[in-house]
């Protein structure tokens, strides 16, 4: 039971003069129960590729299939496919639209054709997966808070129980804390069988959360495996495109003026590689 | 040389009309001439609130706000001062006026009415500082972020105030489009402009003069960030703040005595440290 | 990803060349005047004279002849439509018949002469914005239109919302797109039903959208007044429109070319 995408190619605006590649021969697996995030710059193709995931674009080349169904030969699965793979895109907060926080919720599993005595409990159940009690229901979505009315678009995808997810850039603008709450629900999610596929420029955080990564930079895909694959590809050679983050950086940076350090991105392991080196 | 204080927030409190409650509580605040000063606050701190105090887009509801000594809430200091502090706001999407690169930098200049090449002279130079001197006939819509960033910035700094106000001008860019935008502010500043740098991370306030920690619309820190690091990671995590992974480092390491932390962390400074 | 901005009004291509550099409010006068010339026409011959100026034009403008030619893409569809609703349901002398339909020698006039006006007036009006950024379009209008002023007509204000606008544009259209896939990613049916299911199917997609435009137009307020915008009075301009003696003689040539098509039209109608 997995997502697999073979080969894909994704060319927009094909044939005119803004003809725009912006995937180019790009492979991924990702199974349930499993946390992968794709890295990259704006405009790395990155966003493209998640459209991809739930059918919502088509290859111009290439193969896309959702637990076996490949979405080609397929044409009349396709809501099928979205059923599946939920997709909570960047800034999801905008796509809110019902007065209440139940309607909002509940638009996704009424669109799916989810009995109606279902309902109430699939909102409550997505509600407490986003960490929003229930005392939100009444409440008209446009008076939260940015962070509240992000758990609610959220919810609203949970609320259809996707066996996986979908999240592009599902950080951005989340302080600190915002952050680390959206890791753990991900991560609780993804300990009860949902596959994740987060959608991230922050390869710092995506190394520390992730069980693999896929670096994608200028539509094409540059390294591909587990963060500790990824963290030694990464010390053996730069990937243009791709800012490293800075504890690596450093500790690369020491080992070319010759102390011996191993190239980490853990703040304690340079700490006391630093500390051996100067003999304290 | 003596301080001259451009900027003076004296028990400034606001209330958002029909809210009832502070976001901005008390404050007592000067911004030096020449210095880059840092506030930092979790969402929801009251830091834009704060921003948008410094050109006169909100006025105190009680206390003052001088900015160059006029009172904001006078018609005159409200002109005073939209001349006083620019500001470079969060989404660089809904900053930008114009379809073309240069037209748009001239905004700021043709609402005060410069005259025409001398607007020119400002544009060309705004856009030289920024890096986007080869952009100049673009369309708007086709630019990266942090290239659009930058841009607000050379609109900003075109109307050539003293003083520049980044209200999270960083958090819609990727690592890259931080680290232009970055670069652009450190030069700006070593060429004497006094920059606000209002954000949540960390990481960007590394080589500030001073910072100021913002919470619940109070200010609850005020010091070097070299000592808010070192001293106060206690307290970092309930104003709902991060140490950046660098930081930690460099704290671990002064820590055991291996470097002074007379140097900001940044790795630059950190590598010359150790290895001489 | 930005979709559909080939829509853009904001079409401008420059080139440096003595067409770009004509003054805009030359332009808009000499286009205002050109597509009355061309709605008056209904002679072939006159038709194939403006076809003839046109090319000129752009010969001059030095964009290649099929980038202006695509200026009429959008509205292909509907020149075509004209074209053929005339070709098939025009009264007149038949000259052949396929099943219940009928090709009248008066249809095939009437076609052709519905298909070259709509067609020459949307490719005049193109090599307008493809020769005039929306900046100096919007500070002609202003120009052309400020002697209303003292009638109380906001002549200002319309320039500034027409730049805003052809800036926003484009961003617009990228929001609309990314919510319609976020929507349609919820499992919202857009496409489906009859007129009245399709409107109320896009409710989640407009209330958003307005969400958006407003709390965008908010932010776009703020950032102008706080970049010392205060309406038209004491704004002074980067360029300044300057109205050359060769921009007379541009209207000038154009008003000639119209007055003689005109006339040339008349008297051909006539015979």
């Amino acid at each position: 039971m997995s997502i697999v995408i073979d080969n894909i190619t994704h060319i927009y605006h094909r044939g005119t003069p803004l003809e725009t590649v912006a995937l180019s021969g790009v492979s991924l697996v990702v199974d349930r129960g499993e946390w992968v995030s794709v890295v990259g710059h704006t405009g790395s193709g990155k966003s493209t590729l998640a459209q991809h995931m739930n059918a919502l674009l088509l290859p111009t080349e290439g193969h896309v299939s959702v637990d076996g169904v490949g979405v080609e030969e397929n044409r009349a699965r396709l809501r099928e496919i979205r059923r599946k793979v939920g997709l909570v895109f960047q800034y999801p907060e905008q796509q809110i639209f019902e007065e209440t926080v139940f309607e909002e919720i509940a638009f996704g599993p009424k669109n799916w054709g989810v009995p109606g005595d279902e309902i109430p409990e699939r909102v409550t159940e997505a509600l407490s997966l986003a960490g929003l009690g229930e005392t939100f229901k009444e409440l008209s979505p446009f008076h939260l808070s940015g962070g509240e009315k992000r758990r609610v678009a959220i919810a609203s995808v949970l609320a259809v129980r996707p066996d996986y997810l979908v999240l592009d850039e599902p950080t951005a603008g989340l302080d600190a804390s915002g952050k680390r709450e959206l890791c753990d629900l991900l991560h609780g999610l993804k300990q009860k069988g949902t596959g994740i596929v987060h959608i991230t420029h922050d390869l710092e955080l995506a190394v520390s959360v992730s069980d693999r990564i896929l670096v994608l930079t200028g539509g094409k895909s540059r390294l591909w495996g587990t963060p500790g694959v990824i963290l030694e590809e990464l010390t053996e050679r730069e990937v243009p495109g791709l800012v490293m983050p800075p504890v690596p950086l450093f500790s690369g940076r020491l080992r070319e003026l010759g102390m011996d350090v191993p190239v980490t991105w853990n703040a304690e392991t340079l700490v006391g590689a630093i500390e051996r080196c100067v003999g304290k | 040389m003596t301080e001259k204080v451009i900027v003076s927030f004296e028990n400034v409190s606001y209330t958002y009309p029909g809210s009832g409650k502070f976001a901005l509580k008390g404050i007592n605040l000067e911004v030096i001439e020449g210095e880059w000063l840092a506030v930092l606050g979790a969402n929801g701190s009251g830091k834009s609130t704060l921003a948008r105090h410094f050109n006169a887009l909100l006025v105190p509801t009680q206390g003052a706000c001088l900015v160059g000594g006029s009172d904001t809430r006078t018609v005159e200091g409200q002109r005073f001062a939209r001349e006083m502090a620019a500001i470079v706001f969060q989404n660089p999407e809904n900053q930008i006026v114009a379809a073309i690169v240069e037209e748009d930098v001239a905004f700021g200049p043709e609402n005060l009415g410069v005259p025409p090449e001398e607007i020119k002279r400002r544009v060309e130079r705004a856009l030289k500082e920024t890096g986007l001197t080869d952009l100049a006939g673009k369309p708007t819509y086709a630019l990266s972020g942090g290239q659009k960033q930058r841009l607000a910035v050379a609109g900003a700094i075109a109307m050539q105030p003293p003083c520049l106000v980044l209200d999270e001008a960083t958090s819609m860019l990727d690592p890259s489009g931080r680290q232009e935008l970055q670069q652009v502010l450190w030069r700006l500043h070593s060429e004497g402009m006094t920059l606000v740098s209002i954000t949540h991370r960390m990481e960007e306030i590394l080589r500030c003069d001073r910072c100021v920690v913002l919470n619940g619309g109070s200010i609850v820190w005020e010091g070097s960030p070299l000592v808010l690091f070192r001293d106060e990671d206690q307290r970092l995590g309930q104003w709902g703040l991060e140490i950046p992974p660098l930081v930690a480092v460099w704290k671990g390491l002064v820590e055991s005595g291996i470097i002074s932390g007379e140097a900001p962390p940044v790795l630059e400074e950190m590598v010359s440290a150790l290895c001489p | 990803m930005r979709f559909l901005n080939h829509l853009t009004l904001g079409q401008y291509v420059p080139t440096g060349s003595v067409v770009h550099k004509t003054d805009p409010r030359a332009k808009i006068l000499a286009t205002l005047s050109i597509l009355t010339g061309v709605f008056l026409a209904d002679q072939w011959q006159v038709f194939a004279l403006w076809a003839a100026f046109l090319t000129i034009v752009v010969v001059m403008s030095r964009l290649p002849l099929s980038m202006v030619l695509r200026t009429a893409r959008p509205v292909i569809f509907l020149v075509v439509f004209t074209a053929v609703i005339h070709l098939l349901f025009s009264q007149g002398t038949p000259i052949f018949r396929f099943g219940i339909l009928k090709v009248t020698e008066e249809g095939l006039r009437m076609a052709f002469k519905m298909g070259s006006r709509l067609f020459l007036l949307v490719i005049f009006a193109g090599t307008l914005t493809l020769t005039t950024s929306p900046t100096e379009l919007a500070d002609g209008l202003e120009h052309l239109l400020s002697p209303l002023k003292p009638l109380g007509f906001p002549a200002h204000e319309m320039a500034m919302m027409m730049t805003i606008a052809i800036r926003f544009i484009p961003t617009l259209l990228d929001e609309t797109d990314r919510i319609m896939k976020a929507q349609l990613a919820r499992g919202a049916d857009l496409d489906s039903g009859g007129i009245i299911k399709r409107l109320r199917a896009f409710i989640p997609v407009l209330v958003p959208l307005f969400v958006i435009v407003f709390q965008r137009a908010e932010e776009l307020a703020i950032a102008m007044e706080s970049r010392n915008y205060k309406g038209g009075a004491g704004r002074t301009r980067m360029n300044p429109l300057v109205w050359r003696s060769r921009d007379s003689v541009a209207f000038l040539t154009v008003l000639v070319v119209t007055v003689f098509l005109v006339f040339l039209n008349s008297r051909m109608s006539l015979v």
